[in-house]
């Protein structure tokens, strides 16, 4: 299994309080990882430390073999995207204008536009579905609408590392699931893909590869029949579970048992 | 009246007395407080009695347009339930003065009672542009001191530009335009005091229902306090107290900030008890003021209003550090 | 529509679009207009042949002297003093994300002004200490505002912090006037309103010289900005150092509206209101930093040429006439929206 990026023995804090300790971890390239917890566990974090937005206390974490944080930052966000939890959008932007400044790592202070920004913005929208509303503004959106848009944004910024905070927030069911078919086959094409997701069936779907996080540690990585099991949900989620077959992908698929949980 | 209020209320009375018998002992020349007391009877020796008397209407201008800016502080905030909204931030007293630099361009008059009747006049056109102004589409926070921004920036600049359109206006005007109590006789106390008197009145019937108002205007009017008409006598109290005090001392700020904050902080909801400790703080607040810029500055052009924005803005400040939402 | 300009073999592309070029061609008429009008007009009117004679290097001798060593050199003060405020205010709307942070509301130019009279009462003056003196004073303005920022402090409670501080620092000045006395008071308080009366050839040579050290690294942070505005997360994954690219806006805008009070004295409102006019104009929620320096300058010359207009005892410093057009502008602003928005 080859890897570009990698955490090694990783503790990230804010403001002295211990989110993540000691996470050594490694990313495989060409692979949807799904990256799953209870709220607040870390996850966000442990996407803004791959990212590079916030530097972590203790360890490394490694592009290439190279520390991020030794990395310019055009350099990083020529190799690895990542898409926020909540961006801004200014007001009064048209939605092509906003997918267009995905491409700034691509671009220079006299170069401010190729027929390459051109044909990669095109993509990008056509790809999260948002190519009929270019035109449109950016704040008339739905919540789902502007949520595509943005996932145009870091697709259009062509990079071989994808990384996604809880991108299917805001979306309805058909789009959650065109979402997730457009990771994988990303994926499939050789992009890695890291996503944060909450839907644990959906991610044992499409996903090949699980990390699931607890008390700022990770309490299982694999491929989803090794994460999603009985034992797993009763450790990170406090909750009990049978696990079944999904009738239509046949991987593993959760299903509470006990509708009050002890916390 | 609760222990508490009225603790406080004994505290900030006897703070009053001895500030008043400070501000007439503390000057240029300072007096013995002995010799004050004494001249207070009018038997002290020439030069005392003659200090002291010079002295006295000053004190009691301080101590009125201390009420005027205090009190018309406290109503504005209590009417628009919010914590900013003073008459010098919402550019009441700068309407007020342009009124009365106007009023000496125009006519070349200074006499105290023209010229109360001249702030009053601008206080009632700003105070009303902010009104209408800051409602459209929602009073809020924003909207208000936004308001206030403009209102104070259009007539400051005009207020400039009348007076720079006379030399000899200029030099007068520089001096009170900072705020200053520079009076040596009665008639501005005697122009100014009904209209604190009636403003104070004022307030004294509107307590009860701006407690009502305090609870929003819906819960209000089904307990039976007609809005509009409280707004209304609230606004009228506002145009008179703000209007008397900006001809007595120009345009001094933040008094009718801190005072009302400081009240609330003391006995916590109740406007009546608010009002009532806001009218002695805002004197207090007013001679201490004076005092300082007397001692500071003892050729004695007071700024007032500079002494007070010294004391006002780091509480402006905090307040916007502290409040969570506006 | 965008509209790219680009060299044959497209190592130069720049974006921009018909309507960023219509406005900007609509600015600069704006501009070339009110210039003719202030030329022309005045004590010794002039038509507009006789000023275009005199621009030529002809033209009779009071002519000459009415527009190459008076009007001239005032009205070119007015454009340039106007751009680098309009651009201030862009810089410092952008960074906060906020229409309401210019350097005027903010506090900072009170800082700058209460900096330049210790300056000039204390020090004595000259252009470097005056300038110096704003300068510091700016930057401690900026930096009690940017202390609250830090602490996460933003929106409507960070602009009623910048009032507090401007107030802070405009009573300090005013002790500092009153404390000098009554002539010096005087003498100090027609520049303390910000006044273009007597503008001379020296002062606005340093007035250009200010502007082409400081516009063009300010036009240039525009790339930076348009991105920063996306969020932090979206500008660092894009490739951006939103600390740096924060520290540069914030650093040249102070500098270029702490100039400018040095040299002409506080003037308010145009460093709010320019960039806001620029962003209407452009309509594309694209930082208009260019647009914001040209309507800087239109707004401060139109000022100018109404305070020379307005009949007075004294010269109507323009601070004054921008401080009500302001005012105006706000009333205006209210009375269209619901909201004002600054979140
Ligand atoms: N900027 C921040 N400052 C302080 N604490 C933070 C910050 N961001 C996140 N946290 C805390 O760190 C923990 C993990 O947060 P996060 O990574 O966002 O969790 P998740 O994305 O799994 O819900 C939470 O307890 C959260 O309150
Ligand atoms: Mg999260």
């Amino acid at each position: 299994m080859n890897y570009r990026l990698q955490l090694d023995r990783v503790s990230a804090a804010y403001e002295g309080v211990s989110v993540l300790k000691d996470i050594s971890l490694v990313l495989p390239d060409g692979v949807f990882t799904a990256i799953m917890g209870a709220n607040g566990s870390g996850k966000s974090t442990l996407l803004k430390l791959l990212g590079g937005a916030v530097a972590p206390v203790a360890g490394k974490i490694l592009l290439d073999g190279k520390p991020v944080s030794a990395l310019r930052p055009r350099h990083l966000a020529r190799d690895i995207a990542m898409l926020p939890q909540f961006p801004l959008a200014p007001d009064g932007i048209r939605v092509a204008e906003l997918v267009m400044r995905g491409r700034f790592p691509h671009q220079t202070m006299f170069r401010q536009w190729s027929a390459a920004d051109r044909t990669a913005v095109d993509a990008a929208m056509a790809q999260a579905g948002v190519a009929d509303l270019a035109h449109r503004l950016v704040s008339t959106l739905s919540g789902g609408q502007r949520q595509r848009v943005w996932i145009a944004l870091v697709l259009a910024q062509d990079t071989p590392i994808l990384l996604l905070d809880e991108p299917t927030s805001f979306l309805d069911i058909a789009y959650q699931v065109e979402l997730m078919a457009l990771l994988s086959e990303l994926s499939e094409r050789g992009r890695t893909i890291v996503a944060v997701l909450h839907d644990i069936n959906q991610a044992s779907r499409h996903a090949s590869h699980l990390v699931m996080l607890a008390g700022g540690q990770v309490i299982a990585a694999g491929r989803p029949d090794e994460v999603v099991r009985a034992e797993t949900m009763r450790a990170v989620f406090r909750l009990e579970s049978v696990i079944v077959p999904d009738p239509v992908t046949f991987t593993p698929m959760v299903v509470p048992s006990e509708l009050r949980r002890n916390r | 009246m609760t222990a508490r209020l009225g603790l406080a209320v004994a505290l900030a009375s006897s703070m009053l007395c001895i500030l008043a018998l400070a501000s007439l002992a503390i000057g240029a020349k300072s007096l013995p407080l002995g010799e004050v007391l004494a001249a207070l009877t009018g038997d002290a020796s020439d030069v005392a009695n003659e200090i002291v008397a010079m002295r006295v209407p000053r004190m009691l201008l301080a101590i009125l347009a201390g009420i005027g800016f205090a009190l018309a502080g406290a109503v504005m905030q209590a009417v628009t339930r919010n914590v900013l909204a003073d008459p010098g931030i919402m550019g009441v007293n700068a309407g007020a003065s342009l009124a009365v630099v106007l009023c000496v361009a125009l006519t070349g008059m200074a006499q105290p009672m023209t010229l109360v009747w001249a702030a009053m006049g601008g206080a009632l056109v700003t105070g009303a542009l902010v009104q209408i102004f800051s409602s459209l589409g929602g009073a809020t926070a924003l909207r208000l001191v936004l308001c206030g921004v403009a209102m104070s920036a259009i007539a400051g600049g005009a207020g400039w530009a009348v007076t720079l359109s006379d030399p000899d206006l200029f030099r007068r005007v520089l001096v009170w335009g900072a705020g200053s109590l520079i009076v040596t006789d009665f008639e501005p106390v005697r122009a100014v005091a009904p209209f604190v008197l009636a403003g104070v009145l004022l307030t004294l019937v509107l307590g009860p229902r701006l407690n009502a108002i305090a609870l929003g205007n819906d819960l209000a009017r089904s307990l039976g306090v007609g809005i509009a008409g409280t707004q209304m006598a609230a606004a009228a109290s506002v145009v008179v107290l703000a209007g008397a005090a900006t001809s007595a001392t120009g345009p001094v700020g933040f008094v009718g900030l801190l005072a009302p904050l400081a009240a609330r902080a003391v006995v916590g909801v109740d406007q009546r008890a608010i009002l009532a400790l806001t009218a002695l703080l805002g004197p207090v607040l007013l001679l201490s003021a004076d005092l300082l810029a007397r001692v500071v500055l003892p050729q004695g052009e007071a700024p007032l209003g500079i002494v007070m924005a010294f004391a006002g803005a780091p509480v402006l400040i905090a307040l916007a550090y502290r409040i969570g939402d506006l | 529509m965008s509209v790219i300009i680009a060299s044959p073999a497209g190592g130069i592309a720049l974006k921009t679009s018909r309507r960023r070029l219509l406005a900007g061609i609509f600015l600069c008429l704006a501009g070339l207009g009110i210039g003719i009008w202030t030329l022309a007009s005045g004590d010794y009117p002039l038509t507009f042949y006789e000023i275009l004679d005199v621009v030529r290097g002809g033209g009779d001798e009071t002519a000459r002297m009415v527009v190459m060593e008076w009007r001239l050199p005032r009205f070119l003060a007015a454009l340039v003093a106007g751009a680098m405020l309009g651009l201030a205010g862009a810089l410092f709307q952008s960074v906060f994300r906020n229409p309401l942070a210019s350097p005027d509301v903010m506090g900072f130019d009170a800082g700058a002004h209460f900096g330049a009279v210790v300056a000039m009462l204390v020090f004595g003056g000259g252009f470097f200490l005056v300038a110096g003196g704003a300068l510091s004073g700016g930057a401690v303005a900026a930096l009690a505002v940017y202390l609250f920022v830090a602490r996460g402090l933003s929106g409507f409670r960070l602009i009623v912090v910048g009032i507090g501080i401007g107030q802070l620092f405009f009573a300090a000045s005013q002790w500092l006037l009153l404390q000098a006395g009554e002539e010096a008071a005087v003498a100090v308080a027609s520049w303390g309103l910000g006044s273009l009366n007597d503008m001379d050839k020296s002062r606005l040579a340093y007035l250009g010289i200010s502007a082409v050290l400081l516009v063009p690294p300010g036009l240039l942070l525009a790339r930076s900005l348009r991105q920063l505005e996306l969020g932090d997360a979206i500008a660092r994954g894009t490739g951006l150092d939103p600390g740096r690219t924060r520290l540069s806006a914030i650093l040249v805008g102070l500098a270029l509206s702490a100039l400018v009070t040095a040299l002409v004295g506080p003037i308010g409102f145009i460093a709010l209101v320019a960039p806001q006019i620029a962003r209407r104009l452009t309509a594309d929620g694209d930082v208009a930093l260019v647009h914001a320096a040209l309507a800087g300058s239109i707004l401060l010359g139109a000022s100018d040429l109404l305070a020379q207009k307005i009949p007075s005892g004294m010269p109507l410093p323009v601070g004054v006439v921008t401080l009500v057009l302001g005012g105006l502008w706000f009333f205006w602003l209210l009375l269209r929206s619901g909201r004002v928005g600054t979140s």
